[in-house]
């Protein structure tokens, strides 16, 4: 299931993290996009690949998950 | 040039400019001193005195308070203050406390010898002291340069409401802690609403009923509250008590709000050097993690012959199966690859 950039920015205000906190904690899980071009791809300006919405989805889950919720954000082999 | 004790000094004046060129050390010791030098340096009627610190090798609040009174006494006579050469200590004082540009402060011939600042060095545990420390000074100052102060406080909000961090004196800190208790008064207005509050004699004060006949108990007849104003909000507000009636007005109003715009300088650079170092903690605690992913995934990659995406995927996978953070995962595969000891079985 392909998760739209627009969900993924979404779901980061929903977890209450800016945008450079979802980048550190993204850039801690191993993602390897600068900053920058994670800011452009949650703003729906720059295309991530499956694998990088995948670690991006995982940040923000294990976010959700501290928070004492289920995890909301789909993978892209999820079922849609 | 005189010589006294610590501090040694001279007064030239030459075509309309006062120097007074200062050698030596200014603390509480040798204030009286510097003052009496630059009583002098007044006496010429300025409008312009410079004062040349290259020779002073440590000066304290003393200094500042000296200084303050002259920069005040000048500038309402349309003159100015100008302070030269300090050293790079010296300097740090200034700028700690935010006086810089008050007191006519110019910068160290060579910036570059600074090196790293005083608030760069206080990280961590220390930054919060060395703020507290700065508005103390502050506080001390303004009472001292403020005609007609008989203290003055700063107050901020804090998680039960409001908290004083700064007094100059127990009487002002006592009208503060009436504030909080009765919940009115100038200074909280002052911090809530970022307006400047003046009542030129308490007994005549219709505003905060339950406040205003303690503030008269402690001998009170005038305040001031003035607001410490960021751009883009208040921070709280810079307190003025005096025991006389009328005891803070023009151009005392005007100093007042310089100080607190000193405060709130102090107040704000604070503020950002604790995001900053929140974020390098949190920064550094992200790296050692994505170490051990990255050692993870390098031990996949070898026992599975795969890339480094498809090993990132497969670790992603297991946490979500187990439920268990992707670090921890990536611990439990590191930990598990690692090597027997070598006399294991022997």
């Amino acid at each position: 299931m392909k998760v739209p950039s627009a969900s993924l920015d979404l779901a980061r205000r929903d977890a209450d993290l800016s945008q450079l906190e979802l980048w550190l904690r993204y850039f801690g899980l191993g993602g390897m996009t600068p900053a920058l071009e994670f800011e452009a791809i949650l703003m729906g300006m720059l295309d991530a690949t499956d694998h990088d919405r995948d670690v991006i989805a995982h940040a923000l889950n294990e976010r959700f998950s501290e928070l004492g919720r289920n995890h909301p954000v789909p993978y892209s082999d999820d079922e849609s | 040039m005189t010589a006294l004790g610590k501090l040694a000094g001279s007064v030239v004046a030459e075509h309309g400019r006062v120097v007074v060129a200062v050698h030596g050390e200014i603390d509480i010791a040798t204030a009286p001193q510097f003052r009496a030098l630059m009583d002098a340096a007044l006496a010429f009627g300025g409008p312009q005195v410079t004062v040349d610190m290259a020779g002073v090798e440590f000066m304290d609040a003393q200094a500042l308070t000296v200084l303050g009174r002259v920069a005040k006494r000048l500038s309402i006579g349309g003159g100015r203050l100008v302070v030269q050469a300090p050293s790079a200590h010296t300097y740090r004082v200034f700028q700690l406390t935010r006086l810089v540009g008050l007191l006519g402060v110019e910068p160290p011939m060579s910036t570059t010898a600074l090196g790293p600042g005083l608030e760069t060095l206080a990280i961590g545990p220390h930054a919060r002291d060395l703020l507290d420390a700065s508005l103390e000074l502050v506080v001390s100052v303004a009472a001292d340069v403020i005609n007609g102060a008989d203290g003055v406080s700063i107050t901020l909000p804090s998680s039960s409401g409001f908290a004083t961090v700064a007094a100059s004196n127990d009487v002002v800190l006592g009208m503060d802690h009436d504030q909080y208790a009765t919940g009115q008064g100038p200074c909280l207005d002052a911090a809530r609403n970022g307006e400047r509050y003046v009542t030129a004699l308490l007994s005549d004060e219709p505003r905060w009923p339950d406040f205003v006949p303690k503030a008269r108990v402690r001998g009170i007849q005038s305040i001031l509250s003035t607001p410490l104003l960021a751009p883009d909000r208040t921070l709280g507000a810079l307190n003025v008590y005096s025991s006389h009636p009328e005891g803070i007005a023009d151009p005392e109003l005007e100093w007042a709000d310089r100080f607190a715009q000193a405060a709130a300088t102090l107040l704000q650079r604070a503020e950002s050097t604790q995001g900053e170092m929140a974020l390098m903690a949190d920064l550094q605690g992200r790296l050692v993690t994505r170490d051990v992913i990255a050692v993870a995934r390098g031990i996949l990659m070898q026992r599975l012959g795969v890339t480094q995406e498809e090993a990132q995927a497969t670790l992603i996978r297991a946490s979500r199966s187990t439920s268990l953070p992707l670090a921890t995962v990536c611990a439990e595969v590191v930990e598990s690859s690692r090597p027997p000891p070598p006399d294991a079985g022997a």
